[in-house]
C-alpha cells in the first residue's frame, strides 16, 4: 500500500517534471529568432493553459489504465485514460493507452485516430516514437 | 361409495308412490340431505383446494418473479476533485447541498462537511457517502479540500497524506417514468438501520415473528390497545397481511377479500421466510405521493422526505417514517405538520417503551423538528431539455418499455454546478434585454459541452429550464448568420498554399449570380466598403463583401463540405448565400461544428450518457469517446487565433468587458435578416457554449449577436471559472509580422504590421516597405496581452 502510494508519487513527480521541461504546458516561445535578430519581439505565450499540479490526478488516472492494460482489461484501461483526458486532454501518453487498448479491441480504425491525435500533442521523444509504432499498427490493421 | 345410497334411494322413491310409508319416507328424506350435503361438502372442498392452489400459484409467481417493474434512474456526472480543478466555494457548497450533505461544525459521519477559512483560502473538510461506479467503488472517506482563487490548492486525506482524485456521488437527476409510476429505491435488509426494522414490527405487527400470515391474537391485542389509547396505535393486520393486500390485492374491502388475503398470508409464510417477507414489504409500502409518481419503500421515502439515504437517518426521522406507514397522504409533513409531529412521537413512545432508546434519547427526538426538506427542495429538480436529449440518445440502443420497467441506472454528462449556471444567466439576462428593449417574449436557448471530450454538460431549452415544452436547444433550426464565417475561412486556410490569415480579400461590393440566375449582391452591416483588407480583418470584423467573395474563390462546394466534416449533419442548400450562414441549424447543432473549431480539428460527436448499467449494478453498455480528425492542426490554430481576434478586436469586443485580458477566449457573434435571430458561439480551453436569443414566431428582435446573445455568453462564461484556450502552435505554424495593406512580410514597429500565425513554408517570402510607426503602438493584441 505504502509502496503503492510511493510509486503514485514518483509518477505524479516526473510527470510534473516532464510538464516543467517538455510538456505542453510550458509557455512556449512562438518565434525562435527572438535571441538573434533585434526587432523581433520576445513573445511568450501566458500561463493560462492547464498548470502542472493536477498532473497527481492524471499520473493516477494513467497508472490505472496501464494497470487494465497490461491485465488485458482493455474496456477499464479506455474508461480511466478517458477520465484522465477530461482533466488534461493533452496528455499524449493518454491517448497510446487509448490507441493501444484499441489495437488490443481490433478496433484499427479508433486506435489509427487516437495515435495520431497523440502525435500533436508529444514532446516526448519515446512516447512519440510509441504512438508512431501503435500507428503503424493501426494501419497495417485495417488494410485489406 | 357413493353409488350404492344413490341407487337405493332412486329405488326407494320410485316405491315410494306406490306404497309409501311416512317413517320410511323420512328417513330416506333424511339420508337424501345427508347426501346432498356430503356431495356440497366434498364438492366444496375440490372448489376451495384449486382456489388455494391457485392463490398459491399467483403468491409464488410474483414473489419469486420479478416484484417490480422500476424506473430507469438517470444520474448526472460526479463531482471529480483534484489539485487544480476550477472550482469557487460557492459552486462547491452548492454541489453539497443539492447532494443532501450537511454543513457540521465537526464532519464525523457521511454526509457531513465543514468549512474553515485559512488566510486567503477556504479549507473544506468533506465526508463522502461512496458511489457504486461503472468502473468500481468509491468508498466513503473523510478528505480535506483547499481552495484559493478559483482552483483547488490541496487535496488530502483525513491523515493529511496527499490525495490524487476523489470522486463525489453523483446527483440523480430523474428517472424515466411511465404515467402514474411507481417509484422505489430498492434496499436490503441488511442494509435497513436496525432501529428502523424494530420499530416497525413494534409498531405494525408486533408478533411479526411469531405467528404464521394472521394472527388472531394480534387482532385482538390491537384492539385493547388502541380502545386503551383512545385512537388506533396497532392495526389488526399483520405486516404479511399487509404486504399481501398492498402487493397482491386491490384495495375493496369484503369479507372475500379478507379470506382471500388472509389464505394467501398463510401461504406467503409457508413458502418464504420472515426476513424475505419483511424485505418485500420495506421495498412495496406506500409512504408518499409526488407530482407524478408514488413514492415507495423506506429507501426511496428516506431521499425524498429528508433528501439523504436511510442509513443516516436518526431517531426522529426512522420515527416519522415508520408514523406514515398508517397513512402517508393523513400523516403528510409537509401538508399536515401537527398530525405528522404527533404520530411521530408516539412511535417514539413506543421505541422508548420497549426500551429501543434510552430516555434521554427519547426527549431529545420528542424535542426535535420534523426534519423534511424544505418544499423548494422536495420538488425534484427537473431538467427536461437534458432529459429530452438522453432519451433521444438512449432511443438507439434500448426499447422504451425497457427504461420505463428494468430499472437501468443511466450516467449521463450532465454537469449540475454547470446546468445550474446557464439556467439562471440564460433567464436572467433575457428579462434584462426584455427591459433595456422594452419588449416581450424573447426567449432562448443555451447549449454548453466540454472541450475535448464532446461531453454535454448543460442544456436549457428556454428562459424556464422547468418546463418540459418546445426544446430549443435541440429543435429550433433557425438560419446561424455569421457563425458560418469561421468555416469559409477554415476551407481557405485548408489551403496553405493559397491563403493565410494575412492573404489579402477585397471587400468591394460583390455580385454573384446563383444556379437559377439570380443576382445577389450582399452588403455589409455598416454598408461601408472596407477595400483590400487582410483574411483576419475581414473575419474579425465581419465583413459580409469579403467573405462571400471568398466563399466564391474556394468554391460552395467545399465550403459545404468543411460545414460537414466539422459534423453539421443536416442538409445545405449550393447557394452562395450559405456563406453568409443561410443554413438553419439548432443550437446543439452548432455546439457539434463549433465543438471541433475548439479542439483543433478534431470532430467528436457530442454525447450525453457515460455508461448504462443493469439495476444490479452490471456494465450494460458504455459510450465511448470516438475522435476523427477532420482539419489539419496547422489552419485550426490559426482559425482559433483569429476567432480570438473577434473578441480582442472585431465584433465580440464587449466580451473583455467582462473578463480579464489574461483569459484568451474564441468565439463568433452571428445575426439573421432582421434580427430575426441573435446567435454568439464560443469556447474557452475547457468550456464550450452556444448561445441563441429570439422568437418562436420567428419575428424580429432588436438584438443583434453582440447585443444579445453574446450577453448571454459573457455572463456564462464568467460565472464559471475556465481554463484559457491553447495558445501554443502546432510545430508547422510559427508567428511573423505581415504587412496588412500588402500581405507581404513586415517588422515589429512598421506601419501596419500584424503580427500572425504562418503556415511553416507557406507565408509572404517578400518583406514590405517598412514606414516606422508615427506612434508607438503595438497593431497586435497578441503582443498588447502577452508581452
Amino acid at each position: 500500500m505504502q509502496a503503492d502510494r510511493q510509486k503514485i508519487y514518483w509518477a505524479a513527480l516526473a510527470l510534473l517534471v516532464t510538464a516543467c521541461t517538455t510538456g505542453p504546458h510550458q509557455p512556449a516561445p512562438v518565434d525562435d529568432r527572438t535571441a538573434e535578430e533585434p526587432g523581433s519581439p520576445a513573445v511568450t505565450a501566458p500561463t493560462t493553459a492547464v498548470p502542472p499540479s493536477h498532473a497527481g490526478a492524471v499520473a493516477a488516472l494513467l497508472r490505472q489504465a496501464e494497470g487494465h492494460y497490461e491485465r488485458g482489461e482493455s474496456e477499464q484501461a479506455i474508461a480511466a485514460a478517458e477520465r484522465a483526458l477530461r482533466i488534461d486532454r493533452r496528455e499524449s501518453s493518454l491517448y497510446l493507452i487509448l490507441a493501444r487498448s484499441y489495437l488490443h479491441l481490433e478496433q484499427p480504425g479508433q486506435a489509427e485516430a487516437f495515435a495520431r491525435q497523440g502525435l500533436r500533442y508529444s514532446r516526448d521523444p519515446s512516447v512519440t516514437d510509441a504512438l508512431q509504432k501503435a500507428m503503424a499498427r493501426a494501419l497495417a490493421a485495417s488494410s485489406p | 361409495m357413493s353409488k350404492s345410497p344413490r341407487k337405493r334411494s332412486v329405488k326407494s322413491s320410485r316405491g315410494s308412490r306406490k306404497k309409501s310409508t311416512p317413517v320410511r319416507y323420512r328417513r330416506h328424506g333424511w339420508a337424501l340431505l345427508r347426501l346432498w350435503l356430503v356431495y356440497l361438502l366434498g364438492a366444496l372442498l375440490v372448489v376451495a383446494a384449486l382456489w388455494v392452489f391457485y392463490l398459491d400459484m399467483r403468491v409464488r409467481e410474483k414473489f419469486d418473479g420479478k416484484k417490480w417493474t422500476l424506473p430507469a434512474r438517470v444520474y448526472a456526472q460526479p463531482l471529480e476533485l483534484y489539485e487544480s480543478l476550477t472550482l469557487t466555494p460557492a459552486l462547491l457548497e452548492r454541489e453539497l447541498d443539492a447532494l443532501g450533505y450537511r454543513q457540521v461544525p465537526h464532519v464525523a459521519s457521511p454526509g457531513q462537511w465543514s468549512r474553515h477559512n485559512q488566510g486567503a483560502e477556504v479549507g473544506y473538510q468533506i465526508y463522502t457517502r461512496g458511489f457504486e461506479f461503472w468502473d468500481g467503488q468509491e468508498p466513503a472517506q473523510q478528505f480535506r479540500l483547499s481552495l484559493g482563487s478559483e482552483r483547488v490548492t490541496a487535496l488530502t486525506s483525513a491523515g493529511n497524506e496527499l490525495l490524487p482524485l476523489v470522486r463525489l456521488e453523483p446527483e440523480q437527476i430523474g428517472g424515466i417514468y411511465p404515467t402514474q409510476a411507481e417509484d422505489r429505491l430498492l434496499v436490503q435488509l441488511r442494509d435497513l438501520p436496525p432501529l428502523l426494522g424494530e420499530i416497525l414490527i413494534a409498531v405494525e405487527d408486533r408478533h411479526f415473528l411469531d405467528h404464521r400470515g394472521v394472527s388472531l391474537t394480534g387482532i385482538a391485542r390491537a384492539a385493547w390497545v388502541n380502545l386503551r389509547s383512545g385512537e388506533v396505535v396497532q392495526g389488526g393486520s399483520t405486516l404479511t397481511q399487509q404486504l399481501v393486500k398492498n402487493f397482491y390485492l386491490s384495495h375493496e374491502r369484503s369479507l372475500q377479500r379478507k379470506a382471500q388475503e388472509a389464505v394467501m398470508s398463510v401461504l406467503l409464510e409457508w413458502h418464504y421466510s420472515k426476513s424475505e417477507i419483511l424485505e418485500t414489504y420495506v421495498n412495496e409500502v406506500f409512504l408518499g405521493q409526488a407530482a407524478g409518481r408514488a413514492i415507495h419503500g423506506f429507501a426511496l421515502a428516506s431521499e425524498y422526505y429528508f433528501q439523504r439515504p436511510l442509513a443516516e437517518l436518526n431517531t426522529e426521522r426512522i420515527a416519522l417514517l415508520v408514523g406514515l406507514v398508517k397513512g402517508a397522504s393523513f400523516y403528510n409533513p409537509w401538508r399536515h405538520p401537527q398530525r405528522a409531529k404527533k404520530r411521530r412521537d408516539l412511535v417514539l413512545g413506543v421505541m422508548h417503551d420497549m426500551g429501543l432508546i434510552s430516555r434521554e434519547e427519547y426527549q431529545r427526538a420528542l424535542a426535535a423538528p420534523l426534519g423534511v426538506v424544505s418544499s423548494q427542495q422536495r420538488a425534484q429538480t427537473t431538467y427536461p431539455a437534458f432529459i429530452d436529449l438522453v432519451k433521444r440518445q438512449l432511443a438507439r440502443d434500448y426499447r422504451p418499455e425497457d427504461l420505463q420497467t428494468e430499472g437501468l441506472r443511466i450516467f449521463t454528462t450532465l454537469s449540475p454546478m454547470v446546468q445550474r449556471q446557464a439556467e439562471t444567466v440564460l433567464s436572467q439576462r433575457i428579462a434584462a434585454l426584455e427591459q433595456q428593449h422594452k419588449t416581450e417574449k424573447l426567449e432562448g436557448a443555451l447549449v454548453v459541452t466540454s472541450v475535448g471530450a464532446g461531453e454535454v454538460l448543460a442544456l436549457v431549452g428556454g428562459r424556464k429550464p422547468r418546463f418540459a415544452g418546445f426544446n430549443r436547444a435541440l429543435d429550433a433550426h433557425r438560419p446561424v448568420g455569421s457563425l458560418i464565417k469561421p468555416f469559409v475561412y477554415l476551407t481557405a486556410l485548408e489551403q496553405p498554399q493559397s491563403y493565410h490569415l494575412g492573404t489579402l480579400i477585397s471587400d468591394e461590393p460583390v455580385t454573384v449570380s446563383s444556379d437559377d440566375g439570380q443576382l445577389w449582391q450582399p452588403r455589409n452591416a455598416n454598408r461601408r466598403s472596407h477595400g483590400e483588407v487582410p483574411l483576419i480583418e475581414a473575419l474579425a470584423h465581419s465583413y459580409n463583401q469579403a467573405t462571400v467573395r471568398l466563399g466564391m474563390q474556394v468554391g460552395l462546394a467545399q465550403v459545404a463540405q468543411t460545414i460537414e466534416r466539422a459534423g453539421f449533419d443536416g442538409a445545405i442548400p449550393q447557394v452562395p448565400a450559405i456563406t453568409l450562414g443561410a443554413i438553419a441549424m439548432s443550437p446543439y447543432q452548432v455546439a457539434t461544428t463549433y465543438h471541433t473549431l475548439a479542439t483543433e480539428g478534431s470532430y467528436t460527436p457530442l454525447r450525453a450518457i457515460r455508461e448504462v448499467l443493469t439495476a444490479e449494478g452490471e456494465p450494460l453498455n458504455r459510450y465511448a469517446l470516438t475522435l476523427q480528425q477532420r482539419f489539419s492542426s496547422g489552419s485550426s490554430f490559426a482559425l482559433q487565433y483569429a476567432l480570438q481576434t473577434v473578441l480582442r478586436e472585431g465584433t465580440g469586443q464587449r466580451v473583455y468587458n467582462q473578463f480579464p485580458a489574461s483569459l484568451p477566449l474564441a468565439g463568433k457573434t452571428g445575426t439573421t435578416d432582421d434580427q430575426r435571430d441573435s446567435w454568439f458561439a464560443g469556447f474557452s480551453g475547457q468550456h464550450l457554449a452556444v448561445v441563441w436569443l429570439g422568437r418562436d414566431d420567428n419575428s424580429s428582435t432588436p438584438l443583434t449577436g453582440s447585443g444579445g446573445a453574446l450577453q448571454v455568453w459573457a455572463d456564462f462564461m464568467q460565472s464559471l471559472p475556465t481554463l484559457g484556450v491553447n495558445l501554443e502552435p502546432p510545430v508547422d505554424v510559427s508567428f511573423d509580422w505581415v504587412d496588412r495593406t500588402s500581405g507581404q512580410l513586415s517588422a515589429e514597429g512598421c506601419e501596419n504590421a500584424i503580427w500572425l500565425p504562418l503556415p511553416e513554408g507557406y507565408g509572404p517570402t517578400q518583406s514590405s516597405h517598412c514606414h516606422l510607426q508615427q506612434q508607438r503602438r503595438e497593431r497586435s493584441w497578441w503582443h498588447r496581452f502577452w508581452h
